[in-house]
């Protein structure tokens, strides 16, 4: 598409050609900031429901003045072609008008408020089943978990609500590619086609580079949206247990709560998951952490017989304290129990009763 | 009732999508655009040549 977009940048300025783009991806924001990255002004529709139904990526149509696909995928010379050629307007027929209404699921997600995303997903709920060949209202409803669970509005559960929306779609219709990278997207590096956003960082350096400003992200990708494909990831090396007997008092208080999301690898046959561990401190109880005391770290209790890679956490700011959602994310891999347990440590005072204490979290994460 | 029609035309469109053939009307797609301030639609560009990128950033 850069390519296309150096072969047409003449023609656009000298009124020639219209270009547009759409695209298939869950966070606009970052389509946005690929575009400046790349210096491609030209508008960006935002099918992240993929309303439009395609099934894959990328692809480019030549569309006449009459509103006619006439190249798909065309060639370098096929441009000049088209553009020369009038093309008869056709004599019966007209392009189907296809739009969400603002009052419907679809609508809500795409046009509303983010206060609106609850009554977006009762209205997709409502539709599930009613063709068990449907994926569609499946890979919508994933679309507006993982939305909501991006917001202000968070629900317990929404990321793993989610994957296994999108799980759904894609046992409904495995052909659907769109969907597939959805799930990708969150999952191990086995399933990785690519690393989707390890281009971020060169971006916003060459932006700044060359005396601009990067457009800012909503959602900062996270640790699997930046890693690479991998076949054969070595061991993450465990180390010694600081805590084998477990003698740290747990978080009874549930001073900080956890939430674990396992998501598959979508290749049958390849066994992996990529788990993501979600750290809330309780603002009910003025919960924060003590950064000089040290970082929340996670272990898992047993691996025998499969294979723990790529644990990583998430920074701990400069500050002496904190309260900001923290974020564990490692892979699994080999023979894996339904169930894998674990233990995270941390540091963090409670306001309330004015305590600072060295706890323990036993997590225990569902693969199935 | 028009509402519903338009949406009826979205649901069936997209059950033959990806099969944009040669020769056929491309929707007149309504969507969002990314940046939230202009809003050309496929429609708008009636009359004039058009090339349009499906894709994602990664």
């Amino acid at each position: 598409m850069p390519g296309w977009h150096a072969k047409t940048k003449a023609l656009v300025k000298e009124g020639k050609l219209n270009v547009l783009g759409l695209t298939q991806e869950q966070h606009a924001a970052r389509t946005s900031l690929f575009m400046q990255w790349k210096e491609m002004e030209w508008p960006v529709l935002l099918d992240s429901l993929n309303l439009l139904g395609c099934k894959g990526i990328p692809f480019t149509l030549l569309i006449d003045e009459h509103g006619i696909v006439r190249y798909n995928n065309p060639k370098g010379d096929q441009l000049g072609t088209f553009l020369a050629t009038s093309y008869p307007k056709p004599e019966s027929g007209d392009a189907q008008a296809a739009f969400p209404a603002k009052d419907s699921a679809e609508g809500m997600l795409l046009w509303g408020e983010e206060s609106q995303i609850s009554t977006a997903i009762e209205g997709l709920k409502g539709r599930q089943g009613m063709d068990a060949k449907d994926g569609r209202p499946h890979f919508r409803l994933g679309v507006a978990y993982r939305m909501r669970y991006d917001s202000e509005h968070r629900e317990e559960g929404d990321f793993e609500k989610a994957v296994l929306s999108w799980k759904e779609a894609l046992r409904i219709d495995p052909g659907q590619y769109i969907w597939r990278r959805r799930i990708q997207q969150y999952g191990p590096r086995l399933d990785k086609p690519y690393s989707f956003y390890d281009w971020v960082h060169q971006a916003r350096e060459e932006i700044i580079a060359r005396g601009d400003t990067p457009l800012p992200l909503q959602v900062e990708p996270t640790g699997a949206e930046f890693a690479r494909p991998e076949n054969n990831a070595e061991a993450y090396s465990l180390g010694a247990h600081p805590d084998p007997e477990h003698r740290v008092p747990t978080d009874d208080n549930q001073l900080v709560s956890v939430e674990s999301v396992a998501v598959p690898s979508t290749k049958s046959g390849k066994v992996a998951f990529r788990v993501h561990l979600t750290f809330t401190p309780s603002a009910l109880r003025r919960v924060h952490w003590t950064n000089d005391a040290g970082p929340l770290s996670f272990h898992p209790e047993e691996t025998d017989g499969y294979t723990v890679a790529h644990l990583e956490s998430s920074e701990i700011p400069a500050s002496l304290d904190s309260n900001e959602t923290r974020y564990v994310e490692f892979e699994v891999r080999g023979d894996l129990p339904d169930t894998i347990k674990g233990s995270a440590y941390y540091y963090v005072c409670e306001d309330v009763n004015g305590q600072c204490l060295f706890l323990r979290k036993p997590v225990s994460i569902k693969l199935n | 009732m028009k509402r519903i029609l338009a949406f009826l035309a979205l649901t069936l469109m997209s059950s033959h999508a990806q099969n944009w053939k040669v020769g056929e009307f491309f929707p007149a797609l309504t969507l969002p655009t990314i940046d939230g301030k202009s809003s050309p639609q496929v429609a708008d560009f009636r009359g004039k040549k058009l090339m349009l990128h499906a894709f994602a950033s990664w």
